[in-house]
């Protein structure tokens, strides 16, 4: 190395000033929660579909993950770089089944299901050389006649440049749950059975009042590793094609979780669902869930409204 | 392959879930950039959130220029950071008068004596320095970023490197 390269090293080592893994968890998360916030105008000029807007957070996860493990040995890596992942990878049960077609292969290396969430992780190479490509993969659930989308049922079959596939469960699955992957790039069928690791699932239908505002929590899924819920919000009309984002978090003993992803139930935008990316193995006890401000949009101005709107929910 | 950084804008502006290429390609560049400014290490991740944030409701009206999307970015997280200085006033000194006494040193006192160097260097020497040895741009890149040509921005990178060297011997 010349003089001048080890000075230009020398110079990189001092200012390359890396940010501590928790630190880039929480600018992740923050990330994911920007791109589940792009306000409904201008998503629906994005070629997702609307019921697939939860997806849009989990394929950003999706999309990192693959990032991070592209070309390093891959899917161990995972858990250690999206904290979303890291729960449902360590539980995940090893499918290791390969596909080879004209020097390409495919793995599903593991899988995992649970009451809010299923996850798929897979690997994909050309010879020797890790594809940052997965291509087009549709997944169905046995018994469930619609394709899979990122977080929806029935919405998007495609996924692309992700080794890391998360949907949202089909409700009235069983506790062995079949499944069928295409991946037609290549093309190839995989078919792998998964045990359900379940979860708790209540309506509590409580009701809370704050700034002109009255929240209803209308469900709430507690499993493994993820909290989802529902909400409707009434008392301050919000614009057509626009819903309140909730700004809170869900906690119990041992359990402190950021409201993370929010995306409209339906069409009709008083209704929301929520998801963290931590879950809970014990789910019975008390569950607060405390809305601290919810964040919409009237006549295109940014509108925060303060609470908080707490909800104490006894999960049997 | 790597895609490029305009196959990443063209997805990113089809389709949102996109835009997370375009984040994990530059989150440590920029994250990098602004802790190498000065700023702590909550201050940066917090700008960073900031530029990426920016960067996410801007992202239908980009248009590639100079210095493409690196540039973009770290203009961004410029503007971010003197917005926050800005924001903060004479309430305390910026960052770049802070440099030093939030730096995460103790470090090797070779690291410590360069930081120094270089917050010694005129303002846009500086910056370019900053860009080109945290951030990793290019000078085509950094150009836009500072106003400058690449030629430009060459020379003051390499008047910047003779001034350090002269400061370190």
């Amino acid at each position: 190395m010349n003089i001048e390269a080890a000075f230009e090293q020398r110079l990189e080592q001092a200012l390359l000033l890396d940010p501590a893994a928790s630190t880039l968890q929480a600018l992740d998360e923050r990330i994911v929660r920007a791109i589940a916030r792009v306000p409904e105008a201008r998503a629906s000029r994005w070629s997702l579909r609307r019921a697939s807007r939860p997806g849009l957070a989990f394929m950003l996860l999706a999309v990192l993950a693959g990032g991070a493990v592209a070309g390093s040995g891959l899917m161990g890596r995972v858990a250690e770089s999206v904290p979303a992942f890291a729960s449902a990878w360590e539980r995940a049960t090893p499918i290791d089944q390969t596909k080879t077609v004209d020097g390409r292969t495919v793995t599903v290396v593991r899988a995992y299901v649970d009451a809010n969430q299923i996850l798929i992780g897979m690997t994909a190479r050309d010879g020797g050389r890790e594809l940052a490509e997965l291509g087009r993969v549709e997944v169905r659930v046995d018994g469930f006649g619609e394709a899979l989308g990122l977080g929806g049922v029935g919405d998007s079959n495609r996924v692309e440049t992700a080794h890391l596939l998360t949907f949202v469960t089909p409700v009235g699955v069983g506790d062995e749950v079949g499944i069928t992957l295409v991946a037609w790039d290549l093309p190839a069928i995989f078919r792998f059975d998964v045990p359900n690791a379940g979860g708790r699932t209540i309506d509590p239908e409580l009701r809370a009042h704050a700034g002109g505002v009255i929240v209803t929590l209308q469900s709430l899924t507690i499993s493994p590793t993820v909290i989802s819920g529902r909400l409707e919000f009434e008392g301050r009309p919000i614009e057509t094609g626009e819903s309140w984002s909730p700004i809170g978090s869900v906690t119990s003993r041992g359990t402190d979780a950021g409201i993370v992803i929010v995306q409209p139930y339906t069409d009709d935008s008083r209704i929301v669902t929520f998801r963290t990316v931590t879950g809970s193995d014990a789910p019975a006890g008390t569950w607060t869930i405390k809305i601290d401000e919810i964040v919409g949009h009237e006549h295109g101005e940014q509108v925060r409204l303060a609470g908080p709107w707490v909800f104490e929910v006894p999960m049997p | 392959m790597e895609d490029s950084d305009e196959a990443l804008v063209g997805a990113a502006k089809a389709d949102p879930a996109r835009f997370a290429a375009i984040y994990g390609r530059y989150r440590l560049p920029v994250f990098r950039y602004l802790r190498a400014r000065g700023e702590t290490e909550d201050g940066a991740a917090d700008l960073t959130g900031a530029t990426f944030e920016r960067a996410l409701r801007a992202l239908p009206r980009y248009r590639s220029r100079g210095g493409g999307l690196a540039a973009w970015l770290l203009r961004i997280a410029r503007n971010a950071a003197l917005d926050e200085q800005k924001r903060r006033g004479r309430m305390e000194p910026g960052p770049t008068e802070l440099m030093f006494a939030r730096l995460p040193t103790p470090g090797p006192a070779d690291a410590t004596e360069i930081r120094m160097a270089v917050n010694a260097l005129p303002p846009v020497e500086r910056e370019a320095v900053l860009l080109r040895y945290s951030a990793g741009l290019t000078a085509r890149e950094i150009g836009p970023v500072i106003g400058k040509s690449a030629d430009a921005t060459q020379k003051l990178i390499e008047r910047a490197l003779h001034t350090l060297k002269e400061d370190l011997r």
